[in-house]
């Protein structure tokens, strides 16, 4: 192996003048201790009185005093040889001589490099060569990420040919066919390759050295550096990891792999399907909350869900300022850059391709105990029943909906039918479970199918790379549909030296249907259904269900009535539901890089992304949407206000960005003793969305047109005494504007490959506060720096080869879009009186608004034992939410009672710790483990207004959108009223008033303070993370993941009579309630309620402690089982690579702290379920 | 790019460029125009506080405890402690239509008048003071002490916020500046005002005088009032017959058009405790109505076995009218005339309006031999029976109680207590917000 085994200084002059160069470039002023470098300056000469000194010390010496590098293969080294030196001012070159003399080596100077070799072959060798014609190879060197290694030694075994890699780690080199070429470089695995006469170009690439240097790089979008070289705090996904996982999307492949990172799945946003992601917690209160997502160096505008993973290189998760603060103002919530893949130079061409299926079980619509079994609720309304409860809904003008069994009560006591009629047919429906309809009706298992092609490679002149990607997603509930195809294709020239252009096109097209039914429910007070309704008849034929109406006046004399037929068949609504939308994506990015000056290179790149979604929902006048709504606009006298026909829903939105970005990069390396890297640019980014909605009546489907309507008139509607309306309208536009203006820098310097600086600004600009405010805009800025202690000539510790310590500080920032600096106002329709439009101040103007900003301070230390059998880093990191958008009351005098302005601070703090571990590794088996911990919790510090017991409750934990400030408490948190039990003789829920025990519903309700409640602790996970272990044998690789999320509550449901009676709503809890004294020993669930119903017992009943569960839980998430198949393991397979694979996603939950069987992962409605495991198998070759 | 960047002007325009479409920062005569026509603020936000507490309606004790608030319980029992820290929707919905027509003037005032934009910028501007004064009267009638000419000049007004900029503090005026600035930006606003305009919730000149005159008589000046009213009623002298109506059951007509009566229109904010259903009409005013006035039948209606008002000239959303007619500025220059010894002029203006309020050939004209006392008190009584919730029975007390010939105990029973108010209590002025005492550390009224 060759190694560097000296390190060479430049002159002092030249070291200052390219300083200078940088300092004007970019303005930071840099170290100074970098004017001191190399004070012995260089001489050609060496002074060195010593006896008995190995080669290598002298080589040493030589370095010290001259600044020349000295490379030799090692092997030539390794003899113990040592010289008496005597050297007093003696010239380089006689040196050199003096201490070869008595070897069988030479060397070659070479631009201040000299490199030691075994002396030429004998003559007799040189004719045995000369019969083989040498060809001229050359190739590039590069790690096993791809990146070029500069300055690798490459040689041709046994002779005298050696050369170093260029700044691209090229290199050329001339060898005859059967020569060996090896290639060196420090930290990795040296590499022998033979000659052969298809070794025209090698692209080599070296693994790290086991112990040694692990490479790996990050990237921030504006630039790619050396994880090693790097204060802040970055995760880094490499291909493998993000290819774990089977998924359409991309996103979810950081799920559990990625270290502070967490996605919240018990938020209302999680459970709409919007994205929310929190990188090292929240760093806001109202304005944006999730990271910012680099595609390709620049901010994704479009639907992440656009992007197919599978083209997909490397994610870097951008976590602390240091890392981030390049971002400047959208930084504070963290960084997520996707690169995607990119030819390589000087690659033949190499097709991969990847397709799988995955199959998921049906949803488990038997999880949600917001039910209440047939039985029981016909007991229930039996009851209510005698107590006149329906009678205001029997009989009613206005036609309430009655469910079944009411209805039968109804007519038995009006004598329509015989109470034994009534009785067997209400016996009947005792049995029934609506769950097992929705089961086999409206779920199904889903399957998901991916096909992947791509194709790459490059010539010395140009890269390129195309995929093509097709996903077809049929969705566990019936009726609905994705597919997407996604066309991607990166391409760069370099058409004279030094100047490299590149363009990318990517292009998405997906279809989405959505005709599936997600909430069955009877209309009316009504939210669900009555837990008999069956939804098929025994041949599988759609039937009604009771919905919005009277069932038997819709069945009797409403369909005498010239209407359209009024009932509502749920399976029929699936068949003739069309809901599609279609969004298409196009994304083009281009750039040009010229290099000069050898250190430096000014880039310019643009990208332009436009991207169409279109929704078209039409009802046709199948529909029961249709038809209920013609029906209801009929006048008394028959006239249809609304035209009998479909109904065309229509909604589109069309994003378009420009961003523009130039940027000069400076890097150069004094000697192997300094480092520079650098960088300063602008850039300029516009997305304007754009959207407009649509109804038209009367369409047509197959013509295409559609009837005009009175949109404006008031029409009484059809059935007397529910009220007049207009007929709907979705019509309306917006235009969302989003410019901004930033000028950005960074430069790190490394000092002897172990202390490391590091210094970030960003400054920004944008439409959103106006001209006026950006004029005073604040630097956002970092900085930076690490210590590498290993590298320290007296560190000793054998046992523990790498030991790194970094620490940053700086601020990234965060933007409410819904404030402005001015004084806004907004044009409203429907005026209240005279119906125009009329205008409303939404926003006052305040001078004074500024970016939020996010102080982080972390602390870091890397390491790893020997031989890498465990390694890993630990950060613990400080935060502070400063000037956060906020609340703050007003003197109401001023014609507004609040006011919006940077009047909150949050304080937080967290660690993250990361393990690697090999625990076996043998030549066929080898078990590693990877295990995660996070934890983080922001509380609020600062916050202006108060806040009431009844706003804890009507907003509260936070997770269902709006965050309720209370100073000194988390911003996620759940309170509850205390709980004292029931009541010995009556069953009723206690809690406490003034300190007594208490059944004052009101006066606890409204008497309790909001320090009186109970704080039950974080709403979401503050202690999270994952134990991923490893393992292989022979060709075939198991890993599975055990995610665990600690430290957090929620609110469970429990049964509320009231509302069982007025919306069906159930709960398992039902059957638990208390019933008789004594019950209370073994039961919190109150005793059963007639009306009239207590709101404020519910209400507190609803928020007391008992309610509140742990929501601790350790899940395995998933496990992944492949099998490769290389040319190595079957010599005669048409591919390099063949690998096929299996893949189980949300296995289970191992263990949970709640006792009610509840997966906490769920924001609770009614009707949610647990992810369904899925099932993915696939393969994936490469030639 | 490194053009655009070294552009400054072009930079500025581009962060210059609207965020968002639908928002405006409002620079053109148009956009003040449609500030002030924002309803929803300005024709339906009038205080029902006084109403609270002015004895035309009853409850029971049942829907006392139920109030939704406890402003409401407080009010109508007369407490000394009204709001108990809950917001006051009286005060604020008042002071931010101060605020919108503050950010309207202001804007005025920095304003190029564009040729042939006068007359917009008249109509804004008046309607702008008379919307401004109008909220400031509204204001004083319910958060200030009863006017009285002696000690206006130290009796504490309301904050006279004349700026829209947020950051500048204000005092309470005195009762006398805060009458001064009502008045006087009416009268300026006298010489902006349109005489027509496109719809009756925003003001005209007719209106303007009209409210000057309800002024002027709340203040006791009845010549100027009865200045005020000429000039009203010789803009607008409608009146209707109420023969001419065709009631409907839960209200006075079932045509959805406003009344010609109508001169400005607004609503009060609405109080549970006094909705259709929960109010109950004071016996005694209802048994005041002779049996064939048509008011009697028109106003009142039995619902759920007890009285209930169905008389509100709001016939589009159902709200408690509150604004100006020309009844009202008939009775004020009735009244005035009274007062000033004018008998044959008062009872001309009290003879019209009754003879379309009863049935056809009923209303026996009063005659002109009696004496102004008698017709003053004819013409108070008849105020009561008119101008039933139209939120102007609190100002009534509050003016009259300081003529010991219409002095006024109020009494309640609710829960088996008794309340009295007796006239010129200190609770004739409700305390001010208790966000605004802590916030803008202004003095408390005592009561």
């Amino acid at each position: 192996m060759y190694k560097n085994y000296t390190k060479n200084g430049c002159r002092r002059t030249a070291c200052i003048k390219k300083f200078l160069l940088v300092m004007k470039i970019t303005t930071f002023i840099l170290f100074v201790a970098l004017m001191q470098v190399s004070a012995a300056g260089i001489a050609q000469r060496l002074t060195l009185v010593k006896s008995n000194v190995t080669l290598k010390e002298v080589f040493k010496e030589i370095n010290k005093q001259t600044g020349y590098s000295i490379y030799s293969a090692e092997s030539l080294l390794n003899s113990n040889q040592t010289i008496d030196a005597n050297f007093k001012d003696t010239p380089l070159l006689e040196v050199l001589d003096k201490c070869l003399v008595n070897t069988q080596l030479t060397y070659t100077v070479e631009n201040k490099t000299v490199v030691i070799k075994e002396k030429p072959a004998s003559l007799l060798d040189k004719i045995k060569t000369a019969f083989n014609i040498p060809i001229t190879v050359s190739g590039k060197v590069t790690d096993t990420l791809g990146t070029p290694l500069i300055g690798a030694t490459v040689a041709v075994k046994g002779s005298d040919k050696v050369t170093i890699t260029n700044e691209k780690g090229e290199f050329t080199i001339s060898a005859n066919v059967g020569d060996k070429i090896e290639v060196s470089f420090i930290g990795y695995k040296s590499s022998l390759l033979a000659v052969n006469n298809n070794s025209s170009y090698l692209n080599i690439a070296l693994h790290a050295s086991v112990g040694g240097l692990k490479e790996v790089l990050v990237s921030t979008g504006y630039q790619t550096l050396l994880k090693e070289r790097a204060t802040g705090a970055f995760v880094q996904l490499d291909s493998a990891l993000i290819n774990r996982r089977v998924s359409t999307d991309v996103l979810s492949r950081l799920e559990g792999v990625t270290p502070g990172l967490l996605f919240n799945r018990n938020t209302i946003n999680s459970a709409s399907g919007t994205l929310d992601i929190n990188i090292r917690g929240h760093s806001t209160l109202f304005a944006n909350d999730q990271p910012l997502v680099i595609v390709d160096n620049f901010p994704y505008d479009g639907d992440i869900n656009n992007i197919n993973p599978n083209d997909i290189e490397s994610i870097t998760v951008l976590k602390d300022a240091a890392a981030a603060s390049i971002w400047g103002v959208r930084s504070g919530n963290g960084v997520i850059v996707l690169n995607t893949k990119k030819g390589k130079l000087n690659q033949p061409l190499s097709v991969d391709l990847n397709a799988n299926v995955t199959v998921g079980n049906k949803p488990d619509a038997f999880y949600s105990p917001d039910f209440l079994n047939s039985n029981d609720f016909i007991n229930y309304e039996e009851s209510l029943f005698k107590l006149g409860y329906y009678d205001q809904n029997i009989n009613n003008s206005s036609q309430p909906p009655l469910s079944p069994v009411v209805q039968l009560l109804a007519d038995a006591r009006s004598g329509k039918i015989t109470q034994d009629q009534a009785n067997t047919q209400i016996n009947a429906l005792r049995n029934i479970d609506v769950r097992n309809d929705i089961e086999k009706y409206l779920f199904r298992k889903s399957v998901d199918q991916q096909y992947n092609i791509s194709l790459r490679g490059g010539s010395n002149k140009n890269t390129y790379f195309f995929s093509a990607g097709y996903d077809n997603d049929l969705a566990a509930q019936v009726g609905n549909k994705n597919d997407r195809l996604t066309i991607n294709s990166q391409n760069t020239f370099n058409p004279v030296k030094n100047l490299q252009l590149s363009v990318g096109l990517n292009y998405t097209d997906s279809h989405a249907t959505d005709n599936s039914i997600t909430n069955l429910n009877s209309g009316g007070s009504y939210s669900t259904i009555y837990p008999y309704a069956t939804l098929a008849g025994p041949n599988g034929n759609a039937l009604a269900i009771v919905k919005d109406y009277n069932y038997a006046w819709v069945t009797g004399p409403a369909s005498q009535q010239g209407l359209l037929d009024w009932q509502y068949k749920p399976l029929d609504e699936i068949k003739n539901a069309d809901n599609t939308i279609e969004t298409k994506d196009i994304r083009i990015n281009t750039g040009l890089r010229y290099s000069f000056l050898k250190d430096f290179n000014a880039e310019v790149k643009y990208q332009y992304e436009t991207s169409a979604t279109d929704g078209n929902n039409y009802f046709s006048q199948d529909t029961y949407y249709a038809r209920n709504l013609i029906n209801r606009y009929t006048s008394p006298d028959g006239t249809n206000n609304i035209p009998v026909g479909g109904i065309l829903q229509q909604s589109a939105s069309d994003l378009s960005s420009q961003r523009g970005r130039g940027q000069l990069n400076f890097q150069h390396d004094w000697n192997n003793r300094h480092n520079l890297t650098a960088l300063a640019g602008a850039e300029i980014n516009q997305t304007i969305v754009s959207g407009n909605n649509s109804t038209v009546y009367g369409y047509d489907n197959s013509l295409g047109t559609s009837q005009n309507v009175d949109f404006k008139t008031y029409f009484p509607f059809y059935i007397p005494g529910t009220g007049a309306g207009q007929i709907p309208n979705s019509l309306g536009f917006s235009k969302i504007t989003d410019n901004y203006i930033s000028y950005f820098s960074n430069a790190a310097y490394t000092y002897l490959d172990r202390y490391i600086f590091s210094l970030s600004g960003r400054i920004d600009k944008s439409n959103l506060f106006g001209v006026n405010t950006n004029q005073k805009s604040v630097p956002l800025y970092s900085t930076g720096a690490a210590w590498d202690l290993s590298k320290e000539p007296f560190y000793r510790l054998t046992f523990l080869p790498h030991l790194k310590f970094r620490t940053t500080f700086g601020y990234n920032g965060n933007i409410d879009k819904n404030v402005a600096a001015v004084t806004t106002i907004r044009q409203f329709s429907y005026n209240y009186f005279s119906g125009g439009t009329y205008d409303a101040v939404v926003n006052p103007g305040n001078p004074e608004l500024r970016w939020e900003k996010d102080r982080m301070i972390n602390f870091a230390v890397d390491f790893s034992f020997k031989n890498q059998v465990v390694s890993g880093s630990l950060d613990y990191y400080l935060k502070q939410g400063i000037d956060l958008f906020g609340d703050s009351p007003l003197a109401p005098s001023t014609g507004l009672t609040t006011f919006r302005g940077n009047t909150a601070d949050t304080k937080g703090n967290g660690l993250d710790l990361v393990l690697n571990s090999k625990n076996i590794s043998t030549k066929n088996f080898q078990w590693s483990s990877n295990f995660q911990l996070s934890y983080v919790l922001d509380k609020v510090t600062h916050y202006d207004i108060t806040q009431t017991t009844s706003s804890a409750f009507i907003y509260g934990s936070g997770n269902s959108g709006t965050i309720l400030p209370i100073i000194n408490q988390p911003i996620f948190a759940i309170y509850s009223y205390r709980w004292a039990g029931l009541d010995h003789n009556t069953g009723n829920p206690q809690g406490y008033l003034n300190g007594q025990v208490s059944t004052d519903y009101t006066g606890i309700v409204s008497g309790t303070k909001l320090t009186d409640l109970v704080y039950n602790g974080p709403s979401r996970p503050t202690t999270f993370g994952a134990f991923r272990n490893t393992f292989t044998w022979h060709s075939l690789s198991l890993s599975f993941n055990v995610v665990y999320k600690l430290n957090y509550y929620f609110r469970r449901s429990s049964i509320s009579y009231g509302s069982l009676a007025t919306g069906w709503a159930g709960n398992t809890d039902f059957t638990k309630r208390w019933q008789k004294p004594g019950d209370e020993l073994t039961t919190n669930v109150p005793s059963i309620q007639y009306p009239p119903f207590s709101g404020d017992e519910d209400l507190f009943y609803k928020n007391s402690s008992v309610l509140v569960d742990k929501g601790d839980n350790i899940r395995l998430q998933d496990a992944s089982l492949a099998y490769d198949i290389t040319k190595a393991t079957w010599k005669g397979m048409p591919f390099n690579h063949l690998q096929f694979y299996a893949y189980v996603n949300n296995i289970g939950i191992l263990w949970r702290a709640n006792h009610d069987h509840l997966d906490p992962d769920l924001f609770g409605s009614t009707g949610a379920y647990p992810i369904p495991r899925t099932i993915s198998f696939g393969l994936k070759t490469n030639f | 790019m490194s053009a655009f960047f070294a552009s400054c002007k072009k930079e500025d325009a581009f962060l210059a460029e609207k965020p968002n479409e639908a928002l405006e920062v409002p620079s053109s005569l148009s956009d003040y125009q449609s500030l002030l026509q924002n309803e929803g603020l300005f024709n339906n936000s009038d205080p029902n506080l006084g109403s609270l507490a002015a004895g035309e309606f009853n409850v029971t004790s049942d829907v006392w405890l139920a109030a939704s608030t406890m402003t409401e319980r407080n009010a109508y029992i007369w407490a000394k402690d009204i709001y108990q820290g809950e917001v006051v929707n009286d005060w604020n919905g008042l002071y931010r239509q101060v605020y919108t027509a503050n950010v309207v003037l202001d804007g005025l005032s920095n304003l190029k008048i564009a040729q042939g934009q006068q007359t917009l910028f008249n109509e804004v501007k008046g309607t702008a003071m008379f919307l401004r004064a109008i909220a400031f009267y509204n204001l004083v009638q319910t958060f200030a002490l009863p006017y009285n000419k002696a000690s206006a000049g130290t009796d504490l007004g309301i904050p006279l916020r004349l700026s829209s900029d947020l950051n500048i503090k204000y005092q309470r005026a005195t009762e006398q500046q805060c009458y001064d600035q009502i008045l006087q930006d009416l009268k300026l606003s006298l010489t902006f005002l349109p005489s027509k305009v496109s719809f009756i919730t925003r003001p005209n000149l007719t209106a303007a005088n009209a409210l000057l005159a309800r002024i002027y008589l709340a203040t006791g000046d009845y010549a100027q009032a009865l200045s005020y009213a000429d000039a009203c009623l010789a803009q607008n002298g409608a009146i209707v017959d109420y023969n001419t109506l065709s009631p409907a059951d839960y209200s006075l007509t079932s045509n959805s058009t406003y009344l010609p009566e109508e001169l400005f229109h607004t609503d009060m904010i609405s109080y549970t405790i006094f909705s259709f259903t929960s109010a109950i009409v004071d016996t005694t005013i209802y048994q005041s109505y002779d049996q064939n006035d048509l008011r009697k039948s028109m106003f009142f209606t039995i619902y759920d076995s007890h009285l209930r008002f169905k008389g509100s000239y709001d016939y589009i959303q159902y709200n408690n009218f509150s604004g100006l007619a020309t009844d009202e500025i008939y009775l004020v220059r009735s009244e005035c005339n009274a007062r000033l010894g004018n008998v044959t002029a008062a009872l001309a203006d009290l003879n019209l309006l009754l003879v379309n309020r009863y049935k056809t050939g009923t209303f026996v004209p009063y005659p002109s031999s009696l004496t102004a006392d008698q017709v003053l008190q004819l013409v108070i009584n008849e105020r009561i029976k008119e101008l039933y919730y139209r939120g102007l029975r609190w100002t009534d007390l509050r003016r009259l109680n300081q003529d010991a010939r219409f002095k006024v105990t109020l009494t309640r029973m609710i829960n088996g207590n008794t309340y009295t108010l007796p006239p010129n209590d200190p609770r004739y002025a409700y305390p001010l917000p208790d966000q605004e005492i802590q916030l803008n550390n202004l003095p408390q009224n005592q009561r």
